[in-house]
């Protein structure tokens, strides 16, 4: 089998493709300057190449594409935090980023109470900020655990001022905003 | 014939590549080799192996990868002798990130578009590599599986969770994010990175496999490590992965890319 590669730095059988079958290109000029040496002569099966696209993947369950933000890495920039006053995380800070930012016991969640048996793994409730306003929100989340501000069950989206308390399980959290009339991103 | 890469340290490494679709409308895996012919950079610099698998919609994921793939080739390909393998890495990876970020900025996709990436240099001192992402690397000897490079997933941070008792593994293996990227290429920042500090020993026998995820969720590590032993040679080991990825007929298979480089001693005919 005679590999030729490509300019795109892709190995192709040459005898049987006049350009490479993974981007089109045509084969470098191989000769002279090559160093080749003789391969072992293995009865290779040919190539599974692209197979017929099949069925239209629209759904996707279970791919891989969607990508974890990590608020650590400074991707968007933060504009409050929320202190956990009570609870297991007691004295952790969590950052608020813009648009809605999930609260939940999985560290998937953008504000993630990890150590809170009592909070819900997924969405127990988010914060908002609204640029255009610069208010933030407290809404209630998709799970079956409820959400408090200050000792008020929150049913419909609530807004937030400063040293409010947005109450989760076992845990209370501080909220302290950053962006304001005074001070934004953009 | 094959274009195989002569090595400085007495090894032959005979590479081999496959590739396809799977059940996807379009192909948004990269994959690239350094060029064999340039006997001098060999000498110093090695043979690169690179996989990546963009993420983005339409035609944006592949752009990624492709990209990733170029700007890694060519900013590794201009090491000098003197710069060591790791900076020389590091300085591709860094360029890899920021034409993938720069293009996904183009199109108003800033940080929804990206790739994975993985590279292996074989180089005088050593298997070296560069991973960023869920792309896999494995080395394949005396019938057994090792991945060398560690994942940037969910997934992965969790293991370390329930490892350290802070998490059920129930709750782990459950968790619907548990695939999703942790680091990825495009960023503009890259959040984590997987690279040795010294060279991997590589020895005669050896198949090392670069493949994206693809690969090792439609076939077992036992799987992979049968099937690359028992080929004939680099090309074979690729192939015939991707033809028993494939067999599997899974609803939602991947795009698939391996590539394969079988080390043999330069004596061997």
């Amino acid at each position: 089998m005679a590999m030729t590669r490509c300019s795109h730095g892709h190995f192709f059988d040459a005898a049987k493709h006049t350009a490479c079958p993974y981007c089109g290109v045509g084969a470098e000029a191989v000769e002279g300057k090559t160093r080749r040496v003789p391969d072992h002569v293995g009865a290779a099966t040919p190539v599974a190449a692209a197979p017929s696209p099949g069925s239209a993947a629209s759904a996707d369950p279970g791919v891989t594409r969607a990508v974890y933000r990590d608020t650590s890495t400074g991707i968007s920039p933060v504009v409050g935090w929320l202190v956990c006053v009570e609870g297991p995380d007691k004295g952790r800070d969590f950052r608020i980023h813009g648009e809605k930012n999930f609260i939940g016991r999985s560290p998937s969640m953008d504000i993630a109470l990890t150590g809170d048996d009592s909070v819900s793994r997924d969405k127990h409730a988010s914060v908002a900020y609204d640029p255009k306003q610069r208010a933030f929100w407290v809404l209630p989340g998709e799970a079956a655990g409820l959400v408090y501000l200050n000792e008020q069950m929150v049913n419909t989206p609530m807004k937030l001022t400063s040293r409010d308390i947005v109450e989760v399980g076992k845990s209370k959290l501080m909220f302290w905003p950053l962006c304001d009339d005074k001070f934004h991103w953009d | 014939m094959t274009t195989n890469f002569i090595g400085t340290d007495g090894f032959v490494y005979a590479p081999g590549n496959a590739q396809a679709v799977g059940r996807r409308e379009d192909q948004q895996d990269s994959f690239g080799f350094s060029d064999p012919r340039d006997t001098t950079f060999m000498a110093h610099g090695g043979m690169l192996a690179i996989v990546a698998d963009g993420m983005g919609g339409m035609a944006h994921g592949a752009e990624a990868s492709q990209l990733a793939v170029h700007a890694f080739l060519e900013h590794y390909a201009s090491k000098q002798p003197g710069e060591p393998i790791t900076q020389a890495l590091g300085r591709a990876v860094q360029a890899a990130d920021r034409s993938v970020f720069d293009f996904a900025t183009s199109v108003g996709l800033a940080r929804d578009v990206g790739s994975t990436l993985v590279a292996a240099a074989f180089t005088p001192s050593g298997l070296y590599w560069m991973s960023v992402g869920d792309s896999a690397l494995y080395l394949c000897r005396e019938g057994s599986l090792t991945q060398l490079n560690h994942p940037h997933t969910l997934g992965a941070r969790l293991a370390e969770l329930v490892k350290r008792g802070a998490m059920s593994p129930e709750d782990a293996a459950i968790d619907p994010d548990r695939d999703a990227l942790t680091s990825y290429i495009g960023a503009g920042a890259i959040a984590e990175i997987d690279s040795p500090s010294e060279g991997v020993e590589v020895a005669p026998g050896d198949t090392i496999i670069l493949c994206s995820d693809g690969l090792y969720r439609a076939l077992s590590h036992e799987e992979i490590s049968r099937i690359a032993a028992s080929a004939a040679d680099a090309q074979e080991a690729a192939d015939t992965l991707i033809a028993n990825a494939l067999a599997r007929e899974l609803p939602h298979q991947d795009n698939v890319t391996v590539l394969c480089v079988r080390v043999t001693e330069k004596a061997a005919k």
